[in-house]
């Protein structure tokens, strides 16, 4: 079952339905939890027992740390002004030693998980290449099929583990609710990563049936179904083609096909996201924002923090800080300063940190060497752009270029959009080698042609008329958006038009989608 | 105080830190801008501002920031 099949519209009307009888109220929570264990297992996961453990491991884990918080809070109490200053520092290095261990025992556990079913695989079979055994990656244990969304439950727990140590939130008590928040329907296929201090005061509180979150939750679900139906879908045979046939297609195709694979992805991506916060709202829930119209960023730093908001904010708070701050960054810090210039020696401890999360974001989305190369490349990207950043300044000042000029805005975002569908080279290639070969023809073998087969292939008529109407809708949305928000314009429509927009909106699905879930498949970010 | 604010000064020169009040909240200052900051801190106060203590909330004015220096001291 994916989010845009009937059966997904069928089970959340049952569950928003049961969810609002007034003797559910006070067990909505409970509802929520069975319903998410329902969702898990109708999406294809009838093997529970990963995301059991991760659940049963975090839920002690963070009942250890906290009450080895309170330990402290009580001694520094009790002890405040009695004992020398040194002892009482003594006493807090001696448990957050102690917090260290149950944080590393319990990442250990939920982390190796991970790794041991979505990497061994991958790690197996590099380490035979080395000794000449090929076939190591085949031993049966590593043979075991990936649980949907163990990369997004796994983050979101250890998150939660993290945020306890460090004092931010208690631990929750009751076993239950603290499976509610690692499995919740809406979240656990492809985010958005949510954070426990936000989340538990929702979820695990009853809510009203409210009119505004209703309207603002099916025009959400509306606009997700839009974008996926109306653009995604239709792209993605036009897409596929491309792709598959790179090995005929010129540079040019390819790269055209780069940036039809960048739109098809935000707005399949972007599209899923609407309907899971607009599911999540209707039952009173609103969940963190994961897009913020990447491709008006003006660099590709501004574009991570544009796409995929909660997993890049995910990486910065619990691996960016950590490793930054980290003695090996400090000593590298050092180096630095000794033989860099000032400029750049300041962002020595950020290089270091970026080029260990660049990695680990690109191994995050698949155990794969193309995702290893794409890490790399936004990696070296972002870096020198921070390098050369004072050499840009001065240059634009030389030119008498200024931040604020809209041409040179305009100029910013093309180039950004460019890079990032060079790097969708990566994920549409079913292979490194593939990658590589679509990067060298579009640098090497351009051969730009302009007929209707090259430019958009399979391509008919009718698609070319629903993709460009789909397309100037979300371009409009789009601009509108980055003013302020758009359900806040349509409510203040008269009643007449507000219900006009939904229908034409309800009839351009209806007319321009594309409803064979069996061609389109479920969403392209659900594999990670 | 004033030895904060001139490394603040030094790391973002156009901005008025004595008036902002979410620094970090409104994006003025970056992971990367802290994370600068944060080694200039340690150098100057001789302080160790850990995992623990990255939070907005610390960093979100110059008052914030020196009164998480000065706790930070004042654990020695």
């Amino acid at each position: 079952m994916t989010i845009n099949s009937l059966a997904f519209l069928i089970f959340f009307m049952v569950l928003t339905i049961l969810y609002y009888l007034p003797f559910v109220k006070k067990y909505q929570w409970v509802l929520l939890l069975a319903a998410s264990y329902i969702f898990y297992t109708l999406a294809g996961n009838h093997n529970l027992i990963y995301i059991i453990i991760t659940t049963i491991v975090t839920y002690i884990g963070a009942i250890l740390l906290d009450r080895k918080n309170t330990i402290q809070e009580e001694y520094v109490k009790a002890h405040k002004g009695i004992l020398p200053k040194q002892e009482i520092k003594d006493y807090k290095e001696k448990i957050k030693k102690e917090k260290h261990k149950i944080t590393f025992f319990c990442v250990f556990i939920n982390l190796g998980m991970l790794i041991v079913i979505k990497y061994g695989s991958f790690l197996m079979g590099n380490v035979g290449r080395i000794f000449g055994k090929e076939n190591l990656s085949d031993i049966s244990f590593l043979q075991i099929a990936v649980p949907l969304g163990i990369s997004y439950y796994t983050l979101i727990s250890i998150g939660y583990l993290l945020d306890v140590s460090k004092g931010k939130c208690k631990s929750e008590k009751n076993l239950f609710k603290t499976a509610l928040f690692v499995s919740y329907f809406p979240q656990i296929t492809q985010g958005p990563f949510s954070r426990f201090t936000e989340m538990a005061p929702r979820l695990f509180t009853s809510h009203k049936f409210s009119y505004e979150n209703l309207s603002y939750g099916c025009q959400r679900i509306l606009w997700g179904f839009f974008k996926k139906m109306v653009i995604a879908d239709r792209m993605k045979p036009m897409v596929d083609a491309i792709f598959e046939n790179y090995q005929e297609c010129s540079g040019f195709s390819l790269l055209l096909g780069c940036m039809y694979f960048s739109i098809q992805l935000y707005a399949d991506f972007s599209g899923y996201m609407d309907i899971v916060c607009g599911c999540s709202n209707i039952l009173g829930i609103e969940l963190a924002e994961n897009f913020k119209r990447p491709f008006f960023s003006k660099s590709l730093a501004e574009y991570w923090r544009r796409w995929h908001i909660t997993l890049c904010s995910w990486f910065r708070d619990y691996l960016f800080y950590p490793l930054s701050i980290s003695k090996a960054a400090v000593k590298f810090g050092r180096i630095g300063k000794k033989i860099l210039p000032p400029s750049i020696a300041k962002l020595v401890p950020s290089i270091f940190a970026l080029s260990i999360i660049w990695l680990s974001t690109g191994l995050w989305h698949d155990a794969s060497w193309r995702y290893v190369f794409w890490g790399i490349y936004n990696g070296v990207i972002i870096i020198a752009s921070m390098c050369l950043e004072p050499w840009f300044i001065k240059i634009e000042k030389k030119l008498n270029i200024k931040a604020e000029n809209k041409l040179f805005q305009g100029f910013q975002m093309i180039r950004t959009f460019l890079i990032i569908s060079l790097l969708k080279v990566f994920p549409i290639a079913n292979s490194t080698k593939g990658s590589l070969v679509i990067l060298y023809k579009i640098f090497f073998e351009f051969q730009m042609e302009l007929s209707r087969a090259a430019c958009f292939p399979t391509f008919k008529t009718e698609d070319f008329f629903c993709v460009g109407i789909g397309l100037l809708i979300f371009i409009y949305v789009s601009f509108k958006q980055e003013k302020a928000p758009m359900h806040e314009s349509i409510n203040r429509c008269p009643f007449v038009v507000r219900w006009a927009i939904y229908l034409v909106l309800l009839l351009m699905i209806l007319t321009f989608g594309v409803f064979d879930t069996g061609l389109t498949g479920g969403f392209e970010y659900a594999q990670y | 105080m004033e030895k904060l604010l001139e490394i603040l000064k030094g790391l973002k020169p156009e901005v008025e830190f004595e008036k902002e009040q979410k620094l970090i909240d409104d994006g003025i200052l970056d992971s990367f801008d802290l994370v600068a900051l944060v080694g200039e801190i340690n150098e100057a106060f001789d302080v160790e501002v850990e995992f623990e203590d990255m939070e907005p909330e610390n960093f979100n004015s110059v008052e914030k920031m020196y009164e998480m220096i000065e706790r930070l001291q004042n654990e020695v």
